[in-house]
């Protein structure tokens, strides 16, 4: 784990190096931008409009048409910083910006001389300027609510943090998300879902689906690798919040990667009576897949696969038209030697066809954080600035 | 703002479907085994042999084989890459597979990335095969062995012969299933898998290849100066030319899991084609 961490340390060292010349050519190469119009100091009334759409009216439509805006029109129209001492305005700011870079798909995106510098969010003319200008407002929100101990904005800043991260995982901005992940990694140490979602991103980069493997060069004393961060930042989540149940569910499947089931057993089992309890389909689903395939496993050389099979099952009924648990379940009853395996899996493809794709399974969202949630992230940020 | 909005700007559709589709019959009785056998000789087929023509050998043991009637009609998955098949190679294996179809068979198309989904099918009208006007949106990741899974789940226990056809760089980046899972349960299928490498990609082909020869297919690598089209009829045609050999064991144990066979035609200068073997129930 330490290793881990001053590898990291060594690596932030030589990025910091790196992004001090980038910077001075970044700064350079926005000198143009800066020597055109500033920021305004008020926004206009076009602008101010559409922020009222967004906090009390129809908040999807203020997104679409902002995200239609043109650039020059943004840095013209909307100022930054905002001039309010009212953190729910600067905050309904962050949001609609960071709605409109969502609908473009260009949250995170970077423009400028590469991507070290791609990890410094505050950059002028480094980043897309709707996932700037909300990541600037953002940060500086997060700093307000600790100074004023305002506990629901803090919530609204560390949401905003999960959801884009999450966001930045599935889009493979890895400078972006980098950036993000240092800030969120210093601003809420202590947050169960931060380091949830931190031990998710170092679970992604170890490929989640693959086992892990020791490299040579960690020598006879163990492995450190990104799954051994992953464990880390769970543990740390459940000790925050034992209640978590996603922690206990990819704690468990790590341990399992490592081949440590007597470990991972227990938490996924947790994992998946915490699931049904609560009615969360999604974790069923996947405490239920991932449970089946530690059975699987320790039990395949005798041929007991029934286990498994019940596991399956149980993920197969959380979400019946997904294909992984279909797959899983068809695949261990064919290798337990029958034939109704095939038609388990079979009978995933119903209805299916090029205008109704499959539904988005479970195992696919599990790489990508919170992804899951962003429904409920986004619903929520709408919610809070509506004051 | 739905997931969708989301996911869909990031290259991912979600639905939720519905409809049921019609259930395969079993055929094979747990003591009746059947063999898909190409004979070629000097790389072509050799048409016209009878069930006398070939020597069957089940563990070492002759068996005494009977030639199938109802290899006329064929069931085929068409199953295409995502993210490493150009889009003019998609369209051009759609067209080929409304052209080989005749009135008796069936055919699905499957197309896989991250996840993979049925895009078209069952059906036996070329004409309704959506995908020579479909833009298929290209899609990062590579299932193919969770894809190869459902596509054989589709064809397995339909009358007739079975037959996927994957179209694919041969890799697999993503799936759930891992490579030996696959290959344990192809040995426990009839379908034939064939593989199809297109002009211009990089192949990654000893996967696909495990998995065809697994099945007694093969993996051709696109000719650059053919047109697919003309290939993809080739794979097909040459399957429908293949003979049909069922058998039921005979001297030897029918619950004892893997057998090798071997298949050879007597008295010709002939080569074979035809899965190594198969798992005997209880096994």
């Amino acid at each position: 784990m330490l290793q881990w961490r001053h590898t990291q340390t060594a690596m932030a060292s030589t990025r910091l190096a790196v992004v001090v010349v980038v910077a001075i050519a970044a700064t350079a190469a926005s000198l143009g931008a800066a020597s055109g119009p500033g920021r305004p100091k008020q926004p206009s009334k076009r602008f101010a409009a559409l922020l009222e759409q967004y906090r009390h009216g129809d908040a999807s439509t203020a997104s679409d048409t902002f995200a239609k805006w043109k650039d020059k029109d943004v840095l013209a129209e909307v100022p930054l910083p905002l001039d309010t001492g009212d953190p729910w305005v600067r905050a309904a700011y962050a949001a609609l910006h960071t709605e409109a870079a969502f609908r473009n798909n260009t949250f995170g995106i970077g423009r400028g001389v590469g991507p070290f510098a791609r990890e410094n969010w505050g950059l002028m003319g480094e980043f897309e300027t709707h996932s700037r200008d909300a990541a600037l407002l953002i940060k500086d929100l997060t700093a307000f609510a600790k100074d004023h101990h305002d506990e629901t904005l803090l919530t609204f800043c560390r949401d905003w943090y999960v959801m884009t991260i999450s966001y930045l995982l599935r889009a493979g901005r890895y400078p972006a998300r980098m950036g993000l992940w240092n800030i969120v990694d210093h601003d809420f140490s202590e947050d169960a879902q931060i380091h949830l979602l931190l031990g998710a991103v170092a679970e992604g980069a170890s490929r989640p689906s693959k086992r892990f493997s020791c490299p040579p060069w960690n020598g006879p004393h163990g492995c450190f690798s990104p799954a051994q961060e992953a464990i880390w930042q769970y543990r740390h989540a459940i000790r925050a919040d034992d209640s978590l149940i996603e922690a206990h569910l990819r704690l468990g499947r790590v341990w399992h990667l490592l081949g440590r089931d007597r470990d991972a057993r227990p938490e996924l089992e947790r994992a998946l009576r915490g699931a049904q309890a609560a009615g969360n389909s999604y974790l069923t689903y996947l405490a239920g897949l991932f449970l089946g395939e530690v059975d699987e496993e320790t039990r395949y050389l005798d041929r007991k696969l029934d286990l498994a099979a019940e596991h399956y099952r149980i993920a197969v009924a959380a979400v019946p038209l997904a294909h992984t648990a279909r797959v899983s379940l068809g695949q261990a009853l064919v290798r337990a030697g029958h034939d109704d395996g095939w038609l388990v899996a079979r009978e995933m493809f119903a209805g299916e066809s090029a205008e109704r794709p499959a539904v988005l399974d479970p195992w696919t969202y599990y790489r990508w954080a919170q992804l899951w949630q962003v429904d409920r992230y986004v619903a929520d940020m709408r919610t809070v600035v509506h004051r | 703002m739905k997931t969708s909005v989301i996911l869909l700007a990031l290259g991912l559709g979600t639905s939720l479907a519905g409809q049921a589709q019609e259930k395969p019959v079993f055929r094979a009785s747990t003591d009746i085994v059947r063999l898909d056998v190409l004979a070629t000789s000097h790389g072509r087929p050799v048409a016209g042999l009878t069930a006398d023509d070939f020597e069957v050998k089940d563990k070492g043991v002759r068996q005494h084989v009977e030639l199938s009637t109802t290899v006329d009609r064929v069931s085929v998955v068409m199953l295409l890459s995502l993210s490493s098949v150009a889009q003019r190679d998609l369209a051009a294996a759609c067209r080929a597979l409304a052209g080989v179809l005749r009135p008796d068979d069936t055919a699905w198309v499957v197309a896989y990335g991250l996840q993979f989904s049925v895009i078209a099918g069952p059906t036996n009208d070329g004409s309704l095969i959506p995908c020579v006007t479909t833009q298929f949106p290209r899609q990062n990741g590579a299932s193919l062995w969770d894809a190869l899974f459902g596509s054989v789940s589709l064809v397995t226990g339909m009358n007739g012969r079975s037959l996927v056809v994957a179209f694919t760089s041969g890799g697999d980046g993503s799936s759930w299933l891992d490579e030996d899972r696959i290959m344990e349960t192809l040995k426990r299928s009839e379908v034939v898998v064939e593989g199809v490498i297109p002009r211009g990609v990089i192949p990654d082909i000893y996967p696909i290849e495990r998995a065809a020869r697994l099945t007694g297919g093969t993996v051709l690598t696109a000719d650059p100066t053919a047109k697919l089209t003309d290939q993809f009829a080739r794979v097909v045609n040459e399957f429908r030319l293949g003979y049909v050999l069922t058998y039921k064991p005979t001297g030897v144990r029918t619950d004892d899991g893997w057998h090798n066979v071997s298949v050879r035609v007597v008295g010709r200068d002939a080569n074979t084609r035809v899965r190594p073997g198969y798992f005997a129930k209880g096994g």
